[in-house]
């Protein structure tokens, strides 16, 4: 763990579960990774952490069985397959959140699809299917905890942005971990807008796929500066609010 | 089982010979008392009111909670203990909450509660008004199972606003709440319970994290999916199971530095 460049991920890996977390995207439970750029079959993790509390020493390195590489005697997370299974079908994906966010759980539970009402969380017209786990298993507790459960999770996110687990919070995924963090926060803030929106009532114009397309080229060339805009300012929140 | 056992040992003497090596010591229980009152006061599950108590756990028939103040200036130093009656043990001119019968009777209720929470969490509030039940519907809310029950304390005859001021009103209180977990009570709040200071503590955050949850999916006018019977049954056994989701003691640690962080 020489490597500046690794040195700065792992560095940005414990600042997302802050950010998550001060962001109350996360709260006891949930977990943030980030695909380990030294190998593609492997991510990295905290321990079973609150992520508010994680620091550098708790990252752990995972391969995609959800094994970790070295072995530990920490608590590991339950539910890891979530995090392995979607790094191994969806080879653009180098960076995973799985949350209870609050506001998301109500479009769960209900036929109502999470639709984008504002520009930031345009990559929801990619579509937000509902993973329902009773598909699987008739009586299950409803966790993650096999990899056959993260196999299936990981087919219904199909080629998505979201997907929302029915009952029990969501996964959104990224391209690398910035994006995934502010996939993350504006994934629950949508959620917000969207039920005040249908609580105003009458019929809702939402983001387009055609105006979801052209935000996502604008981002491709322009949405590193605004993505690192509110990285740092999520960054300097979450810590400002630690001390 | 183990509550009446060391309740007998209690009464013939061997009180130290009876202590399981696991039991927490009473400093270490005041201690959790103490900081679950500023977590419930940071998590916004009680104000001004409310209350958090633990039974003693080596003698059944006692239980430890604050003198009346404000949960979030509780110190170990506003710690009483009271009986089964409601009677502080030694109260050395410390005022007690008037509730206190909530407690009491719930304990005397129900021999599995090592703990009990009454709050006025107001996300929970319009269901005890309301013909909505509060029910599980996220897993992190499982315990709340096919609906939590409604007491009424003018309905059981309370002349006191909805305060719980007598042994009865806290009996008719304790019945209405059975085996669960959680006990609405109409136009006042909800007293949840649990098997430890620590996972009712939990309990009552999770219990208004649901309230809120359930009206925003009712709010979206669409058939809500509730957790199954067999889903809720095996959360019974994750919440149950240390350091996997609830009743553990990873987010405890979390809600307690966040607590601190915010009376500094």
């Amino acid at each position: 763990m020489t490597d500046p460049a690794l040195g700065e991920l792992l560095a940005d890996l414990v600042a997302a579960n802050h950010v998550l977390y001060d962001q109350q995207v996360l709260d006891g439970l949930g977990h943030v990774s980030v695909r380990d750029p030294r190998d593609p079959q492997r991510f990295l993790m905290a321990r079973a952490l609150a992520p508010g509390l994680v620091a550098a020493d708790d990252i752990l390195t995972f391969d995609l069985d959800g094994k970790a590489v070295e072995a530990t005697r920490h608590a590991v997370y339950i539910e890891r397959f979530i995090h392995a299974e979607i790094y191994r079908s969806r080879g653009d994906a180098n960076a995973v959140v799985h949350s209870h966010s609050p506001a998301v759980i109500p479009f769960g539970v209900t036929t109502k699809p999470m639709q984008p009402v504002s520009g930031t969380a345009a990559f929801l017209a990619l579509g937000v299917p509902v993973f329902e786990i009773r598909d699987l298993v008739a009586a299950s507790d409803l966790l993650i905890s096999t990899a056959e459960l993260g196999k299936a999770l990981a087919r219904t996110l199909g080629s998505g942005a979201v997907a929302l687990l029915r009952g029990h919070g969501n996964v959104v995924v990224g391209s690398e971990l910035r994006e995934v963090v502010s996939r993350a926060i504006y994934t629950e803030i949508n959620a917000r807008l969207q039920m005040q929106a249908i609580a105003i009532g009458g019929p809702i114009n939402y983001v387009s796929a055609d105006e979801a397309a052209a935000i996502g080229r604008m981002g491709a060339t322009r949405g590193r500066e605004g993505l690192q805009r509110s990285w740092a300012m999520w960054r300097e929140q979450a810590e400002r609010h630690r001390r | 089982m183990k509550s009446s056992l060391v309740a007998f040992a209690v009464a013939l003497g061997m009180i130290g010979a009876a202590r399981a090596a696991d039991a927490p010591t009473n400093a270490a229980l005041i201690e959790d008392i103490v900081v679950g009152n500023h977590i419930l006061y940071d998590q916004a599950v009680v104000d001004g009111f409310g209350h958090l108590s633990g039974r003693n756990p080596q003698n059944a028939g006692h239980f430890f909670m604050a003198r009346a103040v404000a949960p979030g200036l509780v110190t170990a130093d506003d710690i009483m203990e009271f009986d089964l009656d409601g009677k502080a043990i030694d109260a050395r001119g410390r005022r007690p909450y008037v509730e206190r019968f909530i407690h009491a009777e719930v304990y005397r209720a129900r021999p599995d509660v090592m703990a009990v929470v009454h709050s006025h969490s107001p996300g929970v509030l319009p269901f005890g008004v309301s013909q909505t039940p509060l029910r599980a519907m996220v897993m992190t809310g499982s315990f709340l199972g096919d609906g939590a029950p409604v007491f009424d304390a003018a309905a059981a005859g309370g002349t006191f606003g909805f305060l719980i001021n007598t042994p009865e009103l806290g009996k008719a209180l304790a019945k209405t709440l059975g085996n669960g977990t959680v006990v609405l009570m109409r136009a006042h709040g909800d007293t949840v319970v649990g098997r430890g200071v620590r996972q009712a503590v939990s309990n009552a955050i999770y219990t208004e994290i649901a309230a809120r949850l359930e009206m925003q999916a009712l709010s979206l006018g669409s058939h809500i999916t509730w957790l199954s019977p067999q889903e809720i049954k095996n959360q019974e056994t994750v919440a149950n199971s240390p350091n996997i989701t609830g009743g553990g003691d990873r987010t405890w640690d979390m809600w307690k530095a966040q607590a601190e962080r915010h009376s500094r």
